[in-house]
C-alpha cells in the first residue's frame, strides 16, 4: 500500500487513512472495482494497528466509497467513477488560487491559515443558517 | 526442564569439584609414602587425618549449593545479563519447583562427587585397608552424604541472599568456624556431624552413626523449609 | 466492552516507604494493542512485575485472564498463557538459541512448531549461537519468538524498543502488528517512545506517580483533545474564564492558547464571541497530551 501516514501530526490515523484512500479514488489511483489490501496486509505494510484499518474500512464502507464483500475482501465501489472529474476540476481551482496568492507574496503557512479560517467561518455560518458574508 | 537448565549452569562447576575431590589423592599418597619408610603411622594419626578430610570434602556440597532464585553473578554472567531470573520467574512454574530442583540437583551432584571420598581414604591410608570392608566404605559414603546434607542446605540458604561466588567462600569459612566450635564447645553428641564424617564414621566404628544422621536430616529439612520460605516470599 | 485481559483495581505498592503505585486502575481489553506510558519511575515496571507475580501488592488487586496474579496455581496458569519480554531482554547467557527454545518448550504443551520455525527464519536467528553473543535486538526477537511460539494470548513487553536501532524497531513494531492481526493476541507494552505508541496502539494509559492520569482509545483521545489559538486584533479583554474542558491556558502578548480535553464547540463559540478574536484549531499529538499530564504542576 503506497500510503504515507504520520502518527505525529495529531490527526487520528484512521482519519488519515480514510483521507488518503479517498484521495486515491478521486485522482484515479484506485479505480472502481479495484481490490484493497486485506486488513492484515494493510496493517503490516503500514505498521499500524489492525483495528485502525478496520475502523477506516468500515467508515469508508459507510460512506459508500468501498464495499466489503464477505469472504472476498474490500473493493472500491462501482459508483465512485464520477468523483474523479469533480476532483480534477477542484484541483484546478485550488492550483490557480495558490498561484494568485503567491503573486501577493503570501507564504504557504499564511495561505494555509487563511484557508482554514475561511473554512471554519464557512461551516459556522452554514450551521447557523446565515447568508454568505 | 529446570533440571536441564540447572545442569547447564552447574556442569563446569561439577567437573571442577571432581578435580577438587581427586586432587589430594596423589599429593597425600606421596606424602604418606615418603613418611612411611617401613614404619606405618600410628592409627591415631590416620584417624585424625580422616577427620581433617571430613572438613575438606564437606566443602564439595557447599560449592555446589544453589537455590535457583538469585540473579546469577557468576563468571557465566557477562555483559550485564544478570536479570535472567526474570525469565525463569516468567515461566509457568512455582517458586517451590525453581528452588527444589536447583537444591536437589546440587545435592545429587554432591553425593556423586562424594563417592570419591571413600576411594581417596582407601588409597591414601594403607593402614586402613585391612580394617575396612567394601560395605564399610559404602556405608562411609552414605553416612557422609547424609551428615553433610545439613551443611549443604546451610549453603543453599546462604545462596538465597548471597551471590553464588560469595556464598561458596562464606559457607566454607562458616563451616570451618562451625567445626572449630563444635569440637571445642560442649554440645550433645548427635550435633557433631563432623565427627560422624571423620573419626566416628563407619570406617572406624563399622556401623552407622544413626543419631547424628537423624540430626543432620532434621536440620537439613528445617533449613530447606526456611530457604523455601525465602524463595516464595522474595520480591523481585 | 469485550472481556478484559488485564484488570487492576486500586493497586498499591511501596518500596521502603516510597510509593511506587498509588491506586492504579487499569483495563486492557482482549485483542487490543495497549500502550502503557509514563516517565521513568512512574510505576510501569512495578505494574508489570505485579502482573507477573514477581511482586505482591500492598493492597488492591490485579487480574490477568480473570485470574489473580501471584505465586499460586492461578498465577502459574496466567504465565502459561502469556509471553513476557523484559526490558533488558535478559535470557540465560550460557544457553544457545536452540537450548533456550528446548528449555522453554518443555513448559508449554501447546507449543506451535510452525510458529517457531516461521519466526526463526524471519528473524534469522542462528540456532547454535550463544545468547551472550547475540545483540540486544536479536535477544528481543528471540524473546518475542519464545512468547509467540507457545501460543501466548497476551504479550507483555517492558520497553520493547529501548536501545534498539530504528530498523530493528520498525521490524519489531511490524511483527507486533502482524501477530495481533493474525492471532488476535493482546499486546500490552510499556514505553516512553511516544511516536511508536502512537503508531501501533489503539488504547493507551498514561501513568504518573503511580496512578493512571489518562486512559482511553487513542483515536478518541486525539479527537477529543484540541488546541485552540485565539489571536486578538486589538488589546486583550480582561482575564477570561474559559468554560469547562479548557485544561491549560497560556497567554503571550495578544495570543491565548488553550489546550482543551472536551467541550470543544462550547469553548470555540466562547472564543469567537469575544471582540476582535480570530480562532484557529489544531490537532493535538500524543506527546502534547502526555506532557500535559505528567509535568509537575
Amino acid at each position: 500500500m503506497l500510503f504515507r501516514l504520520n502518527p505525529s501530526t495529531g490527526l487520528p490515523l484512521y482519519l488519515q487513512l480514510i483521507e488518503q484512500i479517498k484521495h486515491a479514488v478521486e485522482t484515479g489511483a484506485l479505480k472502481a472495482g479495484d481490490q484493497l489490501p486485506t486488513i492484515r496486509k494493510a496493517a503490516e505494510d503500514l505498521v499500524m494497528n489492525p483495528n485502525t484499518v478496520v475502523r477506516a474500512y468500515r467508515e469508508l464502507q459507510h460512506e459508500g466509497v468501498i464495499e466489503l464483500r464477505h469472504g472476498s475482501g474490500a473493493f472500491v465501489s462501482e459508483s465512485v467513477g464520477g468523483q474523479a472529474k469533480v476532483t480534477r476540476k477542484a484541483q484546478n481551482i485550488v492550483q490557480s488560487a495558490i498561484e494568485r496568492l503567491a503573486d501577493l507574496e503570501l507564504t504557504e503557512d499564511e495561505m494555509r491559515r487563511l484557508f482554514d479560517n475561511e473554512l471554519a467561518q464557512h461551516s459556522a455560518q452554514k450551521a447557523s443558517g446565515g447568508k454568505n458574508g | 526442564m529446570l533440571w536441564y537448565k540447572n545442569w547447564l549452569e552447574t556442569r563446569f562447576r561439577l567437573v571442577f569439584m571432581v578435580l577438587f575431590a581427586v586432587f589430594p589423592i596423589p599429593l597425600m599418597t606421596l606424602t604418606t609414602r615418603s613418611m612411611d619408610s617401613g614404619h606405618p603411622p600410628p592409627f591415631a594419626a590416620v584417624k585424625a587425618a580422616v577427620g581433617f578430610f571430613a572438613l575438606y570434602y564437606s566443602f564439595v556440597p557447599l560449592m555446589l549449593a544453589g537455590s535457583g532464585i538469585k540473579t546469577q553473578a557468576t563468571f557465566q554472567a557477562r555483559r550485564g545479563l544478570h536479570g535472567s531470573i526474570y525469565y525463569t520467574l516468567s515461566m509457568p512454574v512455582s517458586r517451590l519447583r525453581i528452588f527444589a530442583t536447583r537444591a536437589g540437583l546440587g545435592m545429587l551432584e554432591a553425593i556423586g562427587v562424594l563417592a570419591i571420598a571413600p576411594c581417596a581414604v582407601w588409597i591414601i591410608f594403607p593402614p586402613l585397608r585391612m580394617r575396612v570392608t567394601a560395605s564399610d566404605l559404602l556405608a562411609y559414603w552414605a553416612t557422609f552424604s547424609v551428615c553433610v546434607s545439613a551443611l549443604y542446605f546451610l549453603g543453599v540458604l546462604a545462596s538465597t541472599f548471597l551471590d553464588e561466588i560469595w556464598q561458596s567462600w562464606t559457607s566454607m569459612f562458616g563451616v570451618v568456624v562451625l567445626r572449630f566450635l563444635l569440637d571445642r564447645l560442649p554440645v550433645p553428641a548427635p550435633v557433631n556431624i563432623f565427627k560422624a564424617m571423620g573419626e566416628d564414621s563407619s570406617l572406624f566404628t563399622h556401623s552407622f552413626p544413626w543419631a547424628r544422621m537423624a540430626f543432620s536430616v532434621g536440620a537439613a529439612a528445617i533449613l530447606f523449609l526456611v530457604g523455601l520460605r525465602v524463595a516464595q516470599t522474595r520480591e523481585y | 466492552m469485550d472481556d478484559l485481559v488485564i484488570e487492576t483495581h486500586g493497586l498499591r505498592k511501596s518500596f521502603k516507604g516510597n510509593p511506587a503505585l498509588a491506586g492504579l486502575n487499569l483495563e486492557v481489553p482482549a485483542g487490543s494493542i495497549f500502550g502503557f506510558l509514563g516517565r521513568n519511575g512512574a510505576g510501569k515496571t512495578t505494574t508489570i512485575k505485579l502482573l507477573m507475580g514477581m511482586l505482591k501488592p500492598d493492597s488492591g488487586d490485579a487480574r490477568v485472564f480473570g485470574l489473580p496474579a501471584g505465586d499460586t496455581p492461578e498465577g502459574i496458569e496466567i504465565r502459561r498463557r502469556l509471553g513476557y519480554v523484559t526490558e533488558e531482554k535478559d535470557l540465560y547467557p550460557y544457553m544457545t538459541v536452540e537450548q533456550i527454545i528446548h528449555f522453554t518448550r518443555s513448559f508449554f504443551p501447546k507449543w506451535r512448531d510452525v510458529l517457531e520455525k516461521k519466526y526463526l527464519k524471519r528473524f534469522e536467528l542462528p540456532l547454535n549461537r550463544k545468547i551472550s553473543d547475540l545483540s540486544k535486538g536479536m535477544r528481543s526477537q528471540l524473546m518475542l519468538l519464545l512468547g509467540i511460539s507457545h501460543g501466548a494470548e497476551l504479550l507483555i513487553l517492558d520497553e520493547p524498543t529501548e536501545g534498539l536501532d530504528p530498523v530493528v524497531v520498525e521490524d519489531m513494531l511490524r511483527e507486533l502488528v502482524a501477530i495481533s492481526a493474525a492471532e488476535g493476541t493482546t499486546i500490552f507494552f510499556s514505553s516512553h517512545q511516544l511516536e511508536e505508541v502512537e503508531q501501533i496502539a489503539d488504547r493507551v494509559c498514561i501513568i504518573d506517580r503511580g496512578a493512571a492520569v489518562v486512559t482511553g482509545s487513542l483515536d478518541d483521545l486525539k479527537t477529543q483533545y484540541q488546541r485552540l489559538r485565539v489571536v486578538f486584533g486589538e488589546g486583550l479583554p480582561a482575564p477570561i474564564q474559559w468554560g469547562e474542558g479548557a485544561e491549560r491556558v497560556r497567554q503571550e502578548g495578544r495570543t491565548v492558547e488553550i489546550l482543551a480535553s472536551h467541550n470543544i464547540e462550547a469553548i470555540l463559540n466562547q472564543a469567537r464571541s469575544l471582540p476582535g478574536a480570530s480562532v484557529e484549531r489544531f490537532p493535538v499529538t500524543l506527546k502534547e497530551i502526555f506532557m500535559e499530564h505528567v509535568r509537575s504542576n
